[in-house]
């Protein structure tokens, strides 16, 4: 090699150098899920490493792990000890996917729509809508349902008027939202009518397949309204 | 300088010869119809969905372009010393090295720019039938960014095997090492990510997480991934991380190419 190009190959190997100094120096691992996962369990960690720069395609393959199992145990008849672990292994593709991706809209329908129904796992479900929700900022849609289960379900009103109040703060919010989070700030029941036209509405944005378990409870409590008068 | 055009253009159209490179291009623009095929089984985002298999597949297919086709070429050049025949006098090592450079990152744009084309589609298909509010964050930008990064991370890997091309004394030690880089890029990240988190780090000696942390520093930083994720949700980009991550890759780029032509213009041949 002669000595101008030795050089010149010097020069832009020291300039390549500092290149990589400066960008180390003021990038680190640039991670938004990173405040999300406090503890990394092991699937965590194998599904991080197969999806590599792609930790989109992990969420997707939660939720595609989700709906397998869901139809699965849907159309088995299954003991309530295999129920119980089939809602846990679900509950947790649902966790898991929000690590991955905490935006993916796909996440809250289901943590909502499904897991949020099966009583050891509605707070969880409804927290995890929570945070998601903060990461969709401009989605009124998740805490919104979310505030209703807390306040059906759970009968948390500290929580529901919480969410709702976050949902009432995002363009094209319904203004049931406010006048939801206004009566239950104030102590009100809500009304068994009412309850159901908000299952009726969820009903509307799950796909039939996912029908099940809310027809269940639109009838459990059109059967109670009927046995009241 | 006009070597290295006649050897960058040669090197194309040898690449583009080889039959494995035409089944990738082939595989790259059914790509689209694959992603779309795929987002069906999912309730909400279809959009998100097709472009999170986009993105692996841009990375992939980068990856095996590099391992199926440039990895052949440097190891029939080097193992099977036809690179007598392109360093005949006045075509210096250098002019050979960075000519060969040039072709292989020619075919890799060409590759990426499919790939954009295959994006861009997909993104129009969404913002022209996608429900309204189905269409949140989906924008031309996307598709930019996915085929941007992904390309200028692959510039990076195919520095790196000529690099390695650069010591090698066969195709065999080419190839093993050239599949450990690219199982490197894709894997050292989120397993440096995790290890870097100090729940996991509670009572691990100091001097581990020392290296740890060495070791982060001294690899480029791979993982676009949340850049892109960002991107596909409608968050706003932040350039300026964007402009280091593509520098810190041009500089880690130089750096291995200079090496190699270092390297390459001493050894034995």
């Amino acid at each position: 090699m002669q000595r101008r190009s030795l050089m010149a190959v010097v020069f832009v190997l020291c300039a390549g150098v500092s290149l990589h100094v400066l960008s180390r120096h003021y990038t680190s691992v640039y991670s938004a899920t990173a405040h999300l996962s406090s503890q990394a369990p092991a699937a965590f960690l194998v599904q991080s490493v197969a999806a590599g720069p792609a930790p989109g395609l992990a969420a997707d393959y939660n939720i595609i792990a989700f709906s397998t199992l869901f139809y699965e145990a849907s159309s088995r008849q299954l003991s309530q000890q295999e129920k119980m672990r089939a809602y846990e292994y679900l509950f947790n593709y649902i966790d898991q996917a929000q690590r991955f991706d905490p935006w993916f809209w796909d996440v809250y329908r289901l943590a909502i729509g499904i897991t949020g129904f099966v009583p050891e796992y509605t707070r969880k479900a409804i927290l995890l809508t929570e945070r998601g929700a903060h990461q969709r900022n401009w989605d009124w849609e998740p805490p919104f349902l979310a505030g209703f289960l807390a306040h059906s379900l759970l009968n948390d009103d500290r929580l529901a008027v919480r969410l709702l109040q976050l949902s009432a703060t995002r363009p094209g919010a319904p203004p049931l939202a406010l006048g939801l989070a206004a009566k239950f700030l104030a102590g009100e029941k809500g009304s068994r009518q009412e309850g159901i036209t908000f299952l009726e509405y969820m009903r509307r944005l799950l796909p039939k397949e996912y029908h099940g378990y809310i027809e269940q409870r639109i009838a459990r409590l059109k059967s109670q309204e009927s046995e009241e008068h | 300088m006009m070597h290295i055009k006649n050897l960058a253009l040669y090197s194309f159209r040898e690449l583009m010869g080889m039959l494995v490179v035409r089944i990738t291009l082939a595989v790259a623009v059914l790509l689209p119809l694959a992603a779309w095929i795929f987002s069906q089984f999912f309730l909400m985002e279809l959009t998100k969905v097709q472009l999170d298999v986009m993105t692996a597949g841009s990375y992939l297919l980068g990856m095996v372009l590099i391992l199926i086709a440039v990895v052949p070429m440097l190891g029939a050049d080097i193992g099977g010393r036809l690179c007598y025949f392109y360093l005949m006098p006045p075509v210096s090592r250098s002019e050979y090295m960075l000519g060969r450079f040039i072709g292989a990152a020619l075919l890799l744009l060409l590759l990426f720019a499919v790939l954009l084309a295959g994006s861009e589609a997909l993104i129009a298909m969404a913002l022209e039938h996608a429900p309204a509010d189905r269409r949140y964050g989906i924008s031309w930008e996307t598709g930019l960014i996915i085929a941007g990064t992904a390309c200028y991370q692959s510039i990076t890997l195919l520095a790196a095997v000529f690099f390695i091309a650069a010591w090698a004394t066969g195709f065999a030690e080419l190839l093993l090492f050239s599949i450990a880089a690219c199982a490197l890029f894709w894997i050292m990240p989120p397993v440096l990510e995790a290890m870097k988190n100090p729940f996991l780090m509670v009572g691990v000696p100091t001097w581990i997480v020392s290296l740890v942390h060495g070791i982060a520093w001294l690899l480029p930083e791979m993982n676009a991934g949340q850049f892109i994720l960002a991107a596909l949700h409608g968050q706003a980009t932040d350039y300026t991380m964007l402009l280091l991550h593509f520098l810190g890759h041009a500089g880690y780029a130089l750096m291995m190419l200079m090496a190699c032509l270092l390297m390459f213009a001493r050894r034995d041949l």
